[in-house]
Formats: C-alpha cells, sequence, structure tokens
C-alpha cells in the first residue's frame, strides 16, 4: 500500500519561496562579484618569450621553469636572504607574493629593506605551506612562473599543493638553506640564479661562500692533528621561545660547531635535527661554551624577553640581554662557562640563508680563539654586504659577554 | 499542534471513516517533517554552491557555473581552481559534516547519552594519534600506503580503538556506562600519546601535527571524496533497515527487547558501522568536533527521534554546518584558510551551553 | 489445539544461581491472572521467560503452539510484554511511540492497518488529545498508559505486564485496570499482571498465581489463594483476610513475623 502525501497548495508555495528567494540571494552575490579578491596584482603579458630550461631541484625533482622567471612566489619570506643576494639592485622586481616570516622574525632586516624597497610592503601575504595554510588558489590567481618551495615545506605540500598547482601550469622547485646547509647551500643558490637568470650572481656568491668555509676548514683540520681537546658547546636554540632547552641535534648549527672542532652538547642527545634537552642534562654536562641564538622577535605576540640580533642591535644592550638570559636560566650562572665568560650570542638567522658561513666562522672564534686569530668574521660580512647585498651593513650580529670579544 | 481530534466513537464514524482520520492524522506529523528535510536539503545545496563560489581568486559565481558544466571552454586556472580546488573542499566538507554526524546520532541512541560523539568514544584521538605517527616518525601502519600514509595511519588507529571497544564489551557485557567510560579512557590514552609525539617533534612536524588536529579540507582530493563517499554508500543502507529497531532501543533497554530488539547485538554492530563512518571521515580532513554532536541535536530538535526522519535529518544538518562552517574559515581572513575544527568548537560551544539552558522543554 | 497460554517446567538460572524452578502454568484465554509474590521471587524472570526475552528450559505454548520455535518476531507479536518503571527519553510524540510498537520488519513504510490500530487504541484509552504530545512532557500515569497501549496495538494473544500500577495514583490505577479487564475479555487475552498490591489485584484478577522463592506456592481463584497461612509463608507477615460486599477478598495486613519463620516449607521438599 504506498503512503500518500499531499501538501496543501499553501505549503507548496511556502516551499517555492524558499528556493528562490535563495536563488535570488545567489544571484546577487554573483553579481556583486561572489569572492573577495585581495590584492591580485594584475600580472603583465610575458612580453619576451623566456625559454623553457629544465632544472633539477633540491630533491631531484625534474622540473621545466620558463627562464628567466618574470613572477614568483617565495615559500617562504626569508628566501629574500638569497634573492636580495641575487639581485641586489632590485630584489623584489619578480617576487609576487610571499609569507610574512621575514617581516616577523627578523624585524631590523625588515624594515632595512622597507626603506629602501617600500612596495615590498603590500605584496600579497601567503599562509605558511608546512601548515597547510598556503592558499593555491591565491597562488594561481598571481599567475606565477615558479613557486619556490622550501624543503621542509616540501612533505607536506607533495599531496595537494604541489599537484594542483602544476596542473594551472605552475611549477614549483624546492630549496633547501636551513635542514642540510652544509649540503644544499650551493645548490640551492645556484639553482636560484639559474631561475632569475643570474648565474654569474650566483656563481660569485657560491665561491664566496666556499671561500670562507674552506678557511675554517683548513684551521680545523690542523687544529685535529695536533690533537687539541675539543670544547663542548651547548647552544640555546631561539632562546625566548618557551623555556630551556632548545637545541639542534646534527643538524644545522649543531653541524656548525662539530665542522669547527667542537662537540655538539645536542648531537649526543637528540635523535633528530632539532629538539629539546632536559635542562639538568646541560648542567651536568657543564659545557665549555653556551652560545645562545636570538633576533629581533618583537612581532611575536606574548614574545617573552630573548636576546636581539640584527641592523639596529646595539651591541651593549644584546650584551645586557644576553647575561639577563643567562641569569634567568636556572642554574648556569653556576656553570663554569660563565664563570670563564665563554658564553655568546649570535644571530638566529644565520641558520637559515647563505650567510651562514659568517655564523661557521665565528664559531670557529669562539672554539679555538689563538687559531682563528687573523680571522676576522665582521670584516667579512661587511665586504659580503658590500659586494651582494642591497642594505650596509650595521648593527649587531653577535656579542660575547666580555667586554673585549674576540 | 495542539486541537484534540474528534474520536470516532463520538461521531460513529464508519470504518472508512476511520482510515481516513487515522491517515490524516499521520500525515499531519509526517508533512511537517518531510517539509523540514525538503528544506534542508535545500539550504544544503545553496550553501555548497555558495562554498564553490567563494575565494580569493577573483572567479565570479558565473564563472564558476561556466567551469563546471562547461569545462572545457574555461582556462586552465580556472579549472583548476574550481576542480581541484573549491569542489573538492566543498563536497568533502558535506562528506564529513553528514558522516560525522550520522555517526554521531547513532553513537547518541545506542549509549543513551546526548554527549556521545565520535569524539566520546576515543575514535577522533585515536585518528589524530595515527596521524601525527606517519607525519613525526614516519612509520606506517599500512604498507605501501604512499601519499595516504597519514591518513591510512589515521584509519587505522581509529578502527583499532572501536575494536578495542567492541572486544571490551563483549568480555564485560555491553552496558551503556562501561562503553562511555572506555572511551575516555581511550580519549585520555590517545590523548597523551599524542601529546608526546609532539613533544619530541621537530618544530615543522609540530606545526604540521597540531595544523591536522585542529581540522583542514586543503588535503582533499578527489579519489578521498570517492572512498568517503563509498564508506557513506555502504554503512547507510545498515542504518535504515534497522530504522524502527534503532528508534525502539530510545524507549529504553526492556522496552526495546519487549518489543523484539536484540538490544546486545544491535548496539554492536551499529558501534561498527559508526566506527567505520567516524573513522574514515577523521582519517581525512583530522579532528573535527562538535558536528558529531551538534548534528543530531538540531535533527532532534526539528523532527523527533523516529529514526526514518531523525537519521535524514541529522545527515542534513551535519552537511549544511560543516559546508558554513568551510564558508566561514575560508572567509573570516580573505585568503587564508582557518583551521575548520577552530570554527566548528566556537560555534559549538556557545549550541552546547544553550543547550544546556534550555532544559524547560526538555530536548532528550 | 490448547487454548491460552500453557508453560511447563521453566526453568531459570543467572550465572548458576537458580531464579525458577520448574514453574508450570496454565492460564486460559478472556482471564486475568495476577501472578503475586515478595520482591526476588521471581515475578520478572518468570514473565520475561515466557516473553521470550530470557532463554529458559522447559516449555511456552500459545494456543498450542511452541514459542521456541518461533522467530522473535513472531514471539513478539503473540506475546506482548510492558517492563517495570519505563521512563522513556526518547523525543517521540505519543503517536509514533505507538506506532513504533507495530513496526517490526525492515520496511519504512507505513500500512494503512497500522495506522487504523493506533487510532483505534488510542481511543480506547483516550490518548487522542495527547496524540502529539512528546513523551517526557507525560505525568507517569499517562506515561503508563501509553505503555499499555504499545502492548495492546500490537493485538497479541498474551499480554504480560509487570507492576503496571506502581507508579500511579489511585485513580489511574483503577482506569488502567479497567481497561485491562474489559480489553482482556474482549479480545480473549490471555492477561498475566504481576501485582504489589494485593487488595487490587483480588479485585479484578479472575485468578491468582503465588510465586515464592521461584516455585509455585498456590493457585486458584482470589479467594482460595489469599491465605493468612500463605501470607505467613509467603510474606512472612501476620494478616487477616474477609470478604467485602460483593465477595471480593480483602486483606489487612497486623504485623511483620520475626525472620525465622519465614522459610517457605513448599521449597524445601522440591529437589533443585
Amino acid at each position: 500500500m504506498r503512503l500518500h502525501w499531499s501538501p496543501s497548495r499553501l505549503g507548496k508555495l511556502r516551499l517555492l519561496w524558499v528556493v528562490v528567494a535563495g536563488l535570488i540571494v545567489m544571484l546577487a552575490m554573483a553579481c556583486g562579484g561572489g569572492g573577495a579578491s585581495e590584492g591580485a596584482k594584475p600580472t603583465p603579458e610575458a612580453k619576451t618569450a623566456a625559454a623553457s630550461i629544465k632544472v633539477t631541484d633540491i630533491v631531484g625533482r625534474q622540473v621545466e621553469v620558463k627562464a628567466p622567471v618574470k613572477s614568483v612566489i617565495l615559500g617562504e619570506g626569508r628566501q629574500m636572504y638569497v634573492v636580495a643576494a641575487l639581485e641586489k639592485e632590485d630584489p623584489f622586481k619578480r617576487v609576487v607574493g610571499w609569507p610574512d616570516d621575514f617581516r616577523t622574525t627578523d624585524m631590523d632586516s625588515y624594515k632595512r629593506y622597507k626603506e629602501k624597497f617600500p612596495k615590498m610592503a603590500e605584496l600579497p601575504i601567503f599562509g605558511s605551506p608546512n601548515q597547510g595554510q598556503f592558499s593555491v588558489e591565491k597562488a594561481i590567481a598571481l599567475k606565477p612562473d615558479v613557486v619556490i618551495l622550501n624543503l621542509d615545506g616540501y612533505g607536506p605540500s607533495k599531496e595537494t599543493l604541489i599537484p594542483q598547482l602544476e596542473r594551472a601550469g605552475i611549477p614549483t622547485v624546492v630549496v633547501d638553506f636551513r635542514q642540510y646547509p652544509f649540503e644544499n647551500t650551493v645548490p640551492s643558490a645556484l639553482l636560484m640564479g639559474k631561475l632569475f637568470g643570474q648565474e654569474k650572481r650566483a656563481q660569485e656568491l657560491v665561491d664566496f661562500y666556499i671561500k670562507q668555509i674552506n678557511t675554517v676548514y683548513d684551521t680545523v683540520e690542523k687544529i685535529e692533528k695536533a690533537k687539541k681537546e675539543k670544547p663542548l658547546v651547548f647552544i640555546y636554540r631561539a632562546a625566548g621561545f618557551g623555556d630551556c632547552c632548545g637545541t639542534w641535534g646534527r643538524g644545522n648549527m649543531g653541524l656548525f660547531v662539530e665542522r669547527a672542532g667542537g662537540r655538539n652538547l645536542g648531537s649526543e642527545v637528540i635523535p633528530g635535527w632539532s629538539g629539546t634537552v632536559n635542562p639538568e642534562k646541560v648542567l651536568a654536562a657543564n659545557p665549555d661554551r653556551l652560545i645562545v641564538t636570538g633576533s629581533n622577535w618583537s612581532q611575536f605576540p606574548n614574545m617573552k624577553d630573548h636576546v636581539t640580533f640584527g641592523y639596529d642591535a646595539v651591541p651593549a644592550v644584546s650584551r645586557a640581554q644576553l647575561k639577563a638570559m643567562v641569569e634567568k636560566t636556572p642554574g648556569w650562572t653556576n656553570l663554569q662557562a660563565y664563570k670563564d665568560g665563554q658564553v655568546y650570542g649570535i644571530w638566529h638567522q644565520f641558520y637559515n640563508s647563505p650567510y651562514s658561513f659568517v655564523a661557521f666562522l665565528q664559531f670557529g672564534k669562539w672554539l679555538y680563539p689563538e687559531d682563528f686569530q687573523q680571522m676576522d668574521p665582521e670584516a667579512i660580512y661587511r665586504e659580503f654586504h658590500e659586494k651582494f647585498l642591497p642594505v650596509p651593513y650595521s648593527g649587531t650580529f653577535w656579542v660575547g659577554l666580555k667586554e673585549a670579544t674576540p | 499542534m495542539s486541537q484534540p481530534l474528534p474520536s470516532s466513537a463520538s461521531t460513529g464514524m464508519t470504518a472508512a471513516g476511520t482510515l481516513a482520520t487515522a491517515r490524516g492524522l499521520y500525515h499531519r506529523i509526517t508533512y511537517r517533517k518531510l517539509l523540514i528535510l525538503a528544506a534542508l536539503s535545500v539550504a544544503l545545496v545553496l550553501s555548497v554552491l555558495w562554498d564553490v563560489s567563494y575565494g580569493p581568486s577573483g572567479l565570479t559565481m558565473g564563472g564558476v557555473i561556466r567551469t563546471i558544466f562547461f569545462r572545457d571552454e574555461a582556462s586552465a586556472m580556472d579549472q583548476v581552481i574550481v576542480w581541484d580546488i573549491r569542489l573538492p573542499m566543498a563536497l568533502m566538507a558535506v562528506a564529513v559534516g553528514v558522516s560525522l554526524s550520522i555517526a554521531g546520532a547513532e553513537m547518541q541512541t545506542i549509549l543513551n547519552n546526548p554527549l556521545a560523539s565520535p569524539f566520546t568514544l576515543g575514535i577522533s584521538a585515536a585518528a589524530g594519534f595515527g596521524a601525527a605517527l606517519a607525519m613525526v616518525t614516519g612509520i606506517s601502519v599500512i604498507p605501501f600506503a604512499g601519499i595516504f600514509l597519514v591518513s591510512a595511519n589515521a584509519f587505522v588507529f581509529a578502527a583499532g580503538a572501536s575494536f578495542l571497544i567492541y572486544a571490551f564489551s563483549i568480555m564485560r557485557g555491553v552496558s551503556t556506562e562501561s562503553m562511555v567510560l572506555l572511551g575516555i579512557a581511550m580519549v585520555f590514552l590517545f590523548s597523551s600519546l599524542l601529546a608526546l609525539l609532539e613533544y619530541i617533534a621537530n618544530e615543522q612536524t609540530l606545526q604540521q601535527v597540531v595544523f591536522w588536529s585542529l581540522g583542514s579540507l586543503t588535503k582533499v582530493t578527489w579519489p578521498k571524496i570517492g572512498i568517503a563517499l563509498g564508506v557513506f554508500a555502504l554503512t547507510v543502507p545498515f542504518f535504515v533497515t534497522r530504522a524502527w529497531k534503532l528508534t525502539a532501543l530510545r524507549l529504553g533497554d526492556e522496552s526495546a527487547k519487549s518489543l523484539g530488539v536484540d538490544v546486545q547485538s544491535l548496539r554492536l554492530q551499529v558501534l561498527i558501522a559508526v566506527s567505520l563512518l567516524a573513522a574514515t571521515a577523521v582519517a581525512f580532513v583530522g579532528i573535527i568536533g562538535f558536528v558529531g554532536l551538534v548534528g543530531p541535536h538540531v535533527a532532534r530538535m526539528l523532527v523527533g527521534e523516529d529514526q526514518r526522519y531523525f537519521l535524514p535529518a541529522s545527515a542534513l544538518a551535519g552537511g549544511l554546518l560543516l559546508s558554513l562552517a568551510a564558508i566561514v574559515s575560508k572567509s573570516i581572513v580573505p585568503g587564508a584558510l582557518i583551521p575548520i575544527g577552530i570554527i566548528t568548537s566556537l560555534v559549538g560551544v556557545p549550541f552546547f551551553l544553550s543547550l544546556i539552558m534550555l532544559r524547560r522543554r526538555q530536548l532528550w | 489445539m490448547v487454548a491460552g497460554l500453557a508453560v511447563e517446567s521453566l526453568k531459570f538460572g543467572y550465572n548458576k544461581v537458580p531464579v525458577l524452578h520448574e514453574v508450570s502454568l496454565h492460564a486460559a484465554p478472556g482471564r486475568v491472572t495476577a501472578l503475586v509474590g515478595p520482591n526476588a521471587a521471581g515475578k520478572s524472570t518468570l514473565l520475561k521467560c515466557i516473553a521470550g526475552m530470557l532463554k529458559g528450559r522447559g516449555t511456552v505454548r500459545v494456543e498450542g503452539q511452541d514459542l521456541s520455535g518461533c522467530s522473535r518476531e513472531e514471539v513478539t507479536r503473540l506475546v506482548a510484554y510492558l517492563p517495570q518503571d519505563v521512563i522513556p527519553s526518547a523525543v517521540l510524540t505519543v503517536y509514533e511511540a505507538i506506532l513504533l510498537a507495530r513496526q517490526t520488519g525492515a520496511s519504512w513504510r507505513v500500512q494503512d492497518v497500522d495506522l487504523t490500530a493506533v487510532l483505534g487504541i488510542m481511543q480506547r484509552l483516550q490518548l487522542e488529545s495527547l496524540a502529539l504530545r512528546y513523551l517526557n512532557e507525560l505525568s507517569g500515569g499517562q506515561k503508563q498508559l501509553v505503555g499499555v497501549a504499545q502492548a495492546l496495538v500490537r493485538e497479541p494473544r498474551v499480554l504480560l505486564m509487570d507492576e503496571p500500577t506502581s507508579n500511579l495514583d489511585l485513580r489511574h490505577q483503577m482506569e488502567v485496570l479497567d481497561f485491562v479487564c474489559s480489553a482482556t475479555r474482549e479480545r480473549g487475552l490471555v492477561t498475566i499482571l504481576a501485582i504489589h498490591d494485593l487488595n487490587l489485584a483480588a479485585r479484578y484478577a479472575d485468578g491468582f498465581l503465588v510465586l515464592s522463592e521461584g516455585v509455585v506456592y498456590s493457585k486458584g481463584t482470589p479467594g482460595e489463594a489469599l491465605t493468612p497461612q500463605m501470607l505467613e509463608d509467603v510474606y512472612g507477615i501476620e494478616a487477616e483476610t474477609w470478604r467485602g460486599p460483593g465477595g471480593t477478598p480483602f486483606v489487612g495486613p497486623l504485623r511483620a513475623l520475626p525472620r525465622s519463620r519465614t522459610t517457605n516449607p513448599k521449597v524445601e521438599g522440591v529437589a533443585t
């Protein structure tokens, strides 16, 4: 037996009205422009036919890109460190969008660059690919020739971000200055040089980098032949972001320590390339050197005290902040390193840029002051700025607890 | 609705007249419910259309419709935006909303508990742990998972948690209290394990884990939608054929048994089906809260607990809720995507509180 | 074919603890039997075994048909059991709750005959005005009536009710029992009511079945069953009995007897 249903006419009309009203609303929205379009720059049509080249990126992918690229989206704001070195005259010539981390993690640099290149502040902002916050749709609307991802953003992006961009005809290229700096800095810089049509510049940059790195290696070789005792170092990574004791294991600055002839406490404790160490362990190990990293992190809400470094940093202030940081960390005033004055602070962002050789040099000086006496990292960094960067050298990028730091 | 009905005894109607009255009474009840279901469906469709036409690329509604129906005529860029980004996200939002809401509805039914949802039995927490395990350690429980690594892990752990509850229930007897307690234990267990993973993760992976645990529609692909719909198609007939029995459960165990319902067996079967649904949903989009709780409550307020209407109403309400949440997550900060789990919690909490406050008209 | 309900040698225990020992009874259609006895005598267990909700050993026959050979659905159609203390919190209207009791299959369609049956039972119990009210808005008495409606709308042959009146006031108690009795007679049902209130039972029942510690102590008319000796053996109280106008037996409890005198002599002689 069938179920009967005979709604009243009034009921039918009411239903119809709901549907019609809904459709009218939708139409209104469509006429009004539908989705919001935020800061989409109208990209000029490619005038000169850029040649299509094949490049191999840091993870071994063969990617076809129209180079030199006319427009690029950076997967991390701090890729600007490299871009600025390649295109000193106008680093933002080709950049059409980037994440906000350049501003939040290195306010000093941001300010300097903004002074010189004000339109930088108007670039469309993207979320981080690591967190799946990178809006692919927004990227597609900007029609870039390439999107440059960092290695740590590559994993999370394999499933959707990269294929979606690919289908829209936008290639992605992966670089790395952070996870394996010794292996990847050179190929990444050269790769970006190729993309930007600045191969010559990139080669110069790489040569400079290699020369400096080799000086350290040469000196360390002599030290090791002399079988000197290796100092134990603890790097307090990003001091101020939470409590003690974040550090690097066999990665990044941890490797700087090791290859500069020291022993990295983190490498002996942490399995991965970065992590946290039990504060007790640091006290028990009583390291010979303490290195604290910092930057201008004032843009982070609720940022606790930290040690500032950058173009606007003042040595006396940074030194005072360093002292305060040590005194704030329980037990550190009892450490031998503190009593000997072997406590240092250094700019955190050295860990993620082709300028990392400067930190490497400076570590050498702190570990073996006599052997590295001839070396002057500050002068080298200054020279680097003059040669490669659009902004002049100023401020402080490292400091020691003792006034007269080697 | 409170008009007294004429008594056939007093008016001395014939058998045919009685039948007409009987039908009329039934129709009064069902008509209103069908109308509500229709309205919910329309609202859902509109919401999906709105979701698909909203985004940061400046593509208008007209453009969207053209790209959908005349795909080949649209530019590559528009095609990718509509077919690879917006449509999958919009449809997955609906699929997940529907799955979670049905799962929640049936969990509330079999556990006789208005707070039951995929969270309550620890299924979401287990899925969260599985996903984090994949992200932090790369350990995969299913070999060859490939790009499905995170989802596969999440699913396996969620299903595993359900199986634990199932096994426990068989051994100890299926009382609703013991199931809920065990579920709470699961939540704590997996939440702490997840926290442990978060502790040992490095900064980058930690970010990923945290954002996955907040719920995200960004990792949606068409194969995943296919799987989600497949699981849905598999489990729904199961609930449909047991509609009356499930409604009877709500009268109490004794009454249900007296109506011929095998309460223990039904409870366990539903637990399995519900776990499948919830685990699949969570495996693909991370932990999205409150939909499994709020959807059924909305449905119950609108159409009551006759499962023939309660089930579709829950599904539609859940799909609608999540679809709207997806729109909100896109639009609060243009160009950015607020994790959708945050949106559902923010909306869910005040709703939840209001539910508790409105005890006068007891909705449970 | 033997009419009515026939139970032979019904035995049941929970985890090796015996509850019912070889209970046998026969109840004729069109008659109301009161099942009485103290707490834990096994009244609910007996009713549930007859209804097929618990699996006991022994035979239960309805109109000659052995229930163990029937499917769950068939049994529910033949035997209706109304549990004690039903407090449903479902968001269902009275109409839906009663309609629910008629559905057994997987089909969603509702038949005309179902609709007429529901309307009919609501009219008989005067629940029509409450048809669209939600269950949680009803008073205890009204809920009980809904339960009765749910039991009867299936048109069973056997009606088993477990303490149908314990939460009701006097007036509602009598209304429910009036209705049950008239329905029993009109439809020729076999009705067994487990009741605490002996006087109420005596007033409405055609026969008594006294259960004590899982064994049938006595059967018979109210007058035959309600004796001071029974009250002493089974309930452990001293009471007087008398006849009211119209011959209805009445029980007046006097005092509780000390514990040592409450053993049931009949049980001791039974081999378990």
